[in-house]
Order: C-alpha cells, then structure tokens, then sequence
C-alpha cells in the first residue's frame, strides 16, 4: 500500500515539481519522432509462456541492474503478488488463473509498450522521450527534468522513476534493448526465453503472424490481438487464450492517448496560464480517462 | 518560451504525420520450395512425383523400436546444461497416447524429419512466423510436463534430478456385478514385473498425467466395463480365475497352482522355466522335465545336508512321499519313534550346519 500512496503522493507533488523546475530548463527541441513501416515489435504470446521469468533476468543483467543468480528466478512465490515494472525491474511477469486449465496457468510479461503514439512522447514537454526508427520508444537521461510527466501520461503505468538519484534525475522503462540492437543482437529478453513466447520482428507483420495464429488455433487463443489498435496501436503485442481483461490489460481505446491530454498541454502553454492550477486539473483528468484494473500494486 | 512552442508544434507536426496506421495484410514471407512436396525437379502434371504428404498422421509407420535410445538436446555454453533427452523412454510412453505424432507432428511416413529441417536454429531470422528450434522443443516438453509435473521449472530437465517413476500400483481392486465374486483383485505389479507386460501392452489412449501426477493417481487405472483388456491372456479362464469374494493379496505360487516354490525355485526368474511369451502355461512339474537324469547326479549336500551310511542308498520317495520335495521329510514310515526335523538321518553342512 505505501506504494501506492508514493504514486498518489507523486501526482500532486507533480503539480509543484513541473511547475518550479520544468519551464525554466534549456530544452532541445525536435526528438526524433519516427514512426517507420519497417519498425520492429514484438509479439508476446501469453499461451507459450511459461513463466520461467528468464527474461526479467536477462533484462537486468543486459542493462546492468543488480539481480541474483538465475537460479533464484525459479522462486515461483513471487506471482502471489502482482508486481508492475519500475526502476529495479524493467519488466516483469505476472501470473493469471487459467479456466480452462488450473494447472496451466498464463503468465504474462510486463514492460513499456513502444507504443506507435506514445503518450510519453506527446506529453514530455522537454522532448526527452522519442520514438525511433526502428521502433523504440526512448528517453534521453540528460534532457528528462523529472517532472514525471510522462508516468502519469503513460497508459499502461510504465515509466518508473529513480528515487535513489533524485538530484539528477532520471526515468526508468524497457528501452526495448536499443544499444543491444543497434550492435545487431535482439533484446535481451527475447534472445533469452526458452519457448519463444517472445517473438523479435517487424511490427506489422508479427500483426499479421498474429492474426493468423489466432484464426487457426481458435480453441487456443481468444479473438484480437492486444496492441493491434490499443492507443493508436503498439510496437509489442500480445495473444492470450483468456479474455485480455482477465490478464489485466487496461481497456484502452483505439486512439492515440495523448489525444486530450495534448491539447490541454497545448492550451496551457498557449494562453500561459499558470500551471499550477492546470497541471494538477490534468494529472486528475488523465488519471480518470484510464481504465486501471483493481488491485494494482506496484512492485 | 519560444522553445517550448516550438517544441510542442514540432510535437503536433510529427503526431499529425503519424496518422492512424491501418495494418496492410502482407504475403507470406516464407516461400515453400518445390522440393518440399516434389520428388523431382520437373515435377509436371501427368507426373506430379510427389512425396507422401507431409501433413499426414504417422500413427503406426514408425515405432518406438526404431527410435534412438538418447539424444542431446541444447549447447553447452548456454544458461543452462544441455539435457539428455531420453528419446526411446518418451517413444515407449507416447505408444500409451498419441504415439509418434505427438512430437513428430508434421512428419511423413518416410524418412523421419529432423526438427531443426522446419524450425530454425537461429533465433534472429527473418521468417519468424513459427517457433524456433529451442522455442519449439520447449514448448512440447513442456506442455506435458507442466500438466502432470505442475511445474514449469527449468531444473526438471536441466540438471540431474532424478527421472520421474510412473506411479504404478501394487493392485487394484475392482468391484463388479458378478453375484459370485464381485471382488477382482488385478494384481498390477506381477503383471508387470513376473509377467513382463509392457505398459503399452494394456494401456492405450492415456495421459502422461495418468500415471505421473500423484493428484490423479489411479486415473490410469484401465476400466473394467468389459473383459478386453484381460481376455487376450486369460480368455480360457475359470470366471473364478479373477471373481472372487475376497480381496487377493500378491501372487502366491503355490497357491494359485499348487506348486510350491522352494528356496532355489523361488529366486528363479518366471522365464527360466515358463518359455511362453506374454502368457505363462503350465509346465510339467515332474523334475526330470527341466532336469533330466538329475537323480543321478544330485548330491543330497548341496541342500546342506549329508546322509550318515544306514540312510545314504535310500530312494529319494522313502523318505519325501511323493516327490513332494518342497515339504518336510517323514521318519514315520519306518520308524515309530522319530520324526523330523527333531531326529535327522545324518548331518547338516554349509550355511545349514553352522545355524
Ligand atoms: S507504454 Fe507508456 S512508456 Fe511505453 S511507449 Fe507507451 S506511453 Fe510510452
Ligand atoms: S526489450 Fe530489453 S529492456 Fe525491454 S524488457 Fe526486453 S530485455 Fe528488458
Ligand atoms: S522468458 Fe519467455 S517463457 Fe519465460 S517468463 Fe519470460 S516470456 Fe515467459
């Protein structure tokens, strides 16, 4: 619970945060916002999961977060509580009671969308968060304030913020494995997972893959692929043999979330009103226009 | 201030550009090579020379007799050891399921396919439409594995655990509608162990989960709605055979055919005397059938025993009415006054002289 209450505690302490430090920093503007055909993504298939949470480890180790040996991933008591990315886990997996079969549960991996509209961009009034070519969404340390804009915007909950280094500081999310991929290796994560629940390819076709997959295994997989159209679409998405309310998914809609929080965002700076009163009147409004699941905790 | 606005235009701009993305429907990126289904080069209609359809079922072309005992599965150098993949154990399982075809699922009736023909060794690539290699081994283990085992851990495989046994039972008990005997006791352990009954001999169509998952332990007990099952080596039994009023403990030789087993007959294998395959008969259980002309070359003291020089020229009969050889000797056809095993003809030897 005092997780949850840092949160709460974070969207009003935004309000006085963005408005002493945020307006007053030298921003560069133009992020490379690039939303490629050729983008990759990755198709998370939540019915070969197996949840053997390799891939929360090879996260860690491939971006130097302190973990423990490998072996101590197979500590299946951790899916008793569900757990959100943050700064020490970039992604995480949380397990769901199959109806169709309580002995096989699904589990399902967690982390930043890479969503083609990302709020996180939109909303980022220094431009540190930008959508690359070929499909990440990343941020850009020296650039971000900390005014945790962009934990708020964020439709699934994903920027987490480093409490440890508060002076300078910084956000954390799944950067989509950028560096790794720019040397020509794959994400970490779905170089790691044994059943290759992860797939690693171009967006719009792991989209048709997909499609296909869930036309000829019907009995397999619930209809729609999550991500397809969710807030303008996304670069991972996801199948599942339940119903996606049932893992959790927030229901989103077909576009892009930063829709109203934009123009708002646009409005303030327009007429220069000051931000105070407004910034907290959005972070209230984008916080009602989600759709969160009950039970939420953080960690 | 400008900065800001400009920022946020260029924010808008670039959004705008975006536009709503409708997912254009692309052709398979995979391109199915002739040879695939065509035996020749040049295949033509009137001579399509084509290969058996790979898509059909394997089911009783190839067994598990043919297949290897072991295989390696993985590299070393990985996370994880590479595991020894007892591939003729699973074969032998998969006879009481779905066979071959449950792993081999696309294979023909031909030559076995390997795996990696199909599912790529490498992980990067571009058709990515099904699973690799390592993806797809992992999730046919696993899905087994999981349903009965309950765990998805990689140390089941990865390591050097212990091979999972079967949960087999002693005996089972089943209760039927026969008035005479609606008790049958299908002593399970010496069909398998004395009667050397493999288990795809009876159990067919069964899950892993059947016979590996203590939660569903006796689900794989065959049902005994008709009498398949055991007429194929009982069908000239006596209903009394398996109908009785009792429940039956394990077999007991001597019982069920009124041959005692002694001490040396007890540690013989059931193979040794009964040949018949799959069915035990009964067999002569005059000595000289298994051990011709012994009389002559039996020594008394190999059994621990000498006989002193009044007893030593008797015929065997004097002394064991009836070749009964299992049970005690009687003193009482010649003598009023002695009866063994108080009084003795002589003196034991060997490991009986020294008790
Ligand atoms: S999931 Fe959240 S953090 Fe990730 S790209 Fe989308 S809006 Fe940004
Ligand atoms: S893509 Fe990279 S950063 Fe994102 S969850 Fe996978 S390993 Fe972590
Ligand atoms: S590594 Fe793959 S199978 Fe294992 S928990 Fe992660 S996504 Fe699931």
């Amino acid at each position: 619970m005092a997780r949850l209450d840092r949160r709460e505690f974070l969207k009003s302490s935004l309000v006085i945060g963005a408005g002493l430090i945020g307006l007053s920093t030298e921003a560069q503007a133009g992020p490379k916002n690039v939303l490629s055909p050729d983008r990759m993504g990755v198709l998370v298939d939540t019915t070969a999961c197996i949840g053997c949470r390799n891939c929360e480890w090879a996260c860690k180790t491939a971006h130097d977060l302190p973990t423990n040996p490998l072996a101590s991933y197979q500590d299946k008591s951790v899916f008793e509580k569900m757990r959100r990315p943050d700064d020490k886990a970039l992604t995480v997996v949380n397990r769901y009671a199959n109806p169709k079969d309580p002995d096989a549960p699904y589990t399902v991996k967690v982390q930043c969308m890479h969503c083609d509209h990302p709020a996180c961009v939109s909303v980022c009034i220094v431009g540190a968060f930008s959508k690359q070519e070929n499909g990440a969404v990343v941020w850009d340390t020296d650039k971000c304030i900390g005014c945790r804009y962009c934990m708020v915007a964020c439709p699934f909950q994903v920027p987490a913020f480093e409490y440890e280094t508060a002076l300078k500081p910084n956000i954390v999310k799944c950067d989509f494995c950028a560096a790794r991929r720019q040397g020509g290796e794959l994400p970490a994560c779905v170089e790691t997972c044994p059943a290759e629940a992860l797939t690693y390819g171009p967006r719009d076709e792991l989209v048709r893959i997909a499609r296909d997959r869930t036309k000829r295994y019907p009995e397999r997989y619930v209809k729609g692929v999550f991500g397809e159209y969710e807030v303008g679409g996304t670069g991972w998405i996801y199948l599942a043999g339940v119903d996606f309310s049932a893992l959790q998914f927030p229901k989103l809609g077909n576009n892009p979330a930063p829709g109203i929080s934009e123009s708002i965002q646009h409005g303030i700076f327009a007429y220069f009103v000051p931000p105070v009163a407004l910034y907290a009147l959005l972070g209230a409004l984008m916080w009602v226009s989600k759709d969160w699941p009950e039970g939420e905790d953080e960690e | 201030m400008r900065i800001l606005c400009a920022l946020l235009l260029s924010l808008a701009v670039a959004d705008g550009a975006w536009g709503q993305a409708e997912v254009p429907p692309k052709a398979p990126a995979s391109v199915v090579h002739c040879r695939k289904c065509h035996t020749s080069d040049a295949p033509t209609k009137e001579s399509p020379s084509l290969v058996k359809c790979p898509r059909g079922n394997t089911k009783g072309v190839h067994t598990a007799a043919e297949a290897p005992p072991s295989i390696t599965l993985g590299q070393p150098g990985g996370n994880y050891e590479p595991v020894e993949f007892s591939h003729k154990a699973h074969a032998e399982m998969s006879e009481m399921g779905g066979g071959c075809y449950q792993c081999h699922h696309y294979d023909q009736g031909g030559r076995i396919q390997k795996c990696s023909e199909c599912h790529s060794t490498e992980r990067a690539r571009a058709d990515v439409g099904k699973p690799d290699l390592r993806g797809a081994l992992h999730r046919l283990c696993v899905d087994c594995h999981r349903e009965w085992g309950h765990t998805t851990d990689c140390t089941t495989c990865h390591g050097d655990k212990p091979l999972p046994q079967a949960l087999s039972s002693r005996r089972v008990v089943y209760k039927t509608s026969y008035p005479e005997g609606e008790t049958v006791t299908f002593l399970h352990e010496e069909h398998v162990t004395r009667f050397g009954l493999k288990c795809a001999d009876c159990h067919r169509q069964q899950s892993c989960a059947s016979c590996h998952d203590p939660k569903k332990k006796g689900e794989g007990a065959l049902p005994l709605e008709d009498h398949q099952s055991c007429s194929a080596c009982h069908a000239n039994d006596e209903c009394s055979r398996c109908h009785s009023t009792k429940v039956l403990d394990t077999f007991d030789h001597g019982q069920s055919t009124g041959w005692i087993h002694n001490r040396f007959h007890a540690k013989a294998e059931c193979q040794r005397c009964h040949t018949t395959v799959g069915r035990f008969t009964k067999i002569d259980t005059d000595c000289e059938s298994c051990h011709p002309g012994w009389r002559q070359k039996f020594s008394h003291e190999k059994v621990g025993f000498v006989f002193d020089d009044t007893h030593v020229d008797l015929e065997c009969e004097s002394c064991h009415a009836d070749s009964a050889f299992a049970t005690p000797p009687g003193c009482a056809d010649c003598h009023d006054d002695r009866s063994y095993p108080k009084d003795k003809p002589g003196r034991p030897v060997g490991a009986a002289g020294k008790k």
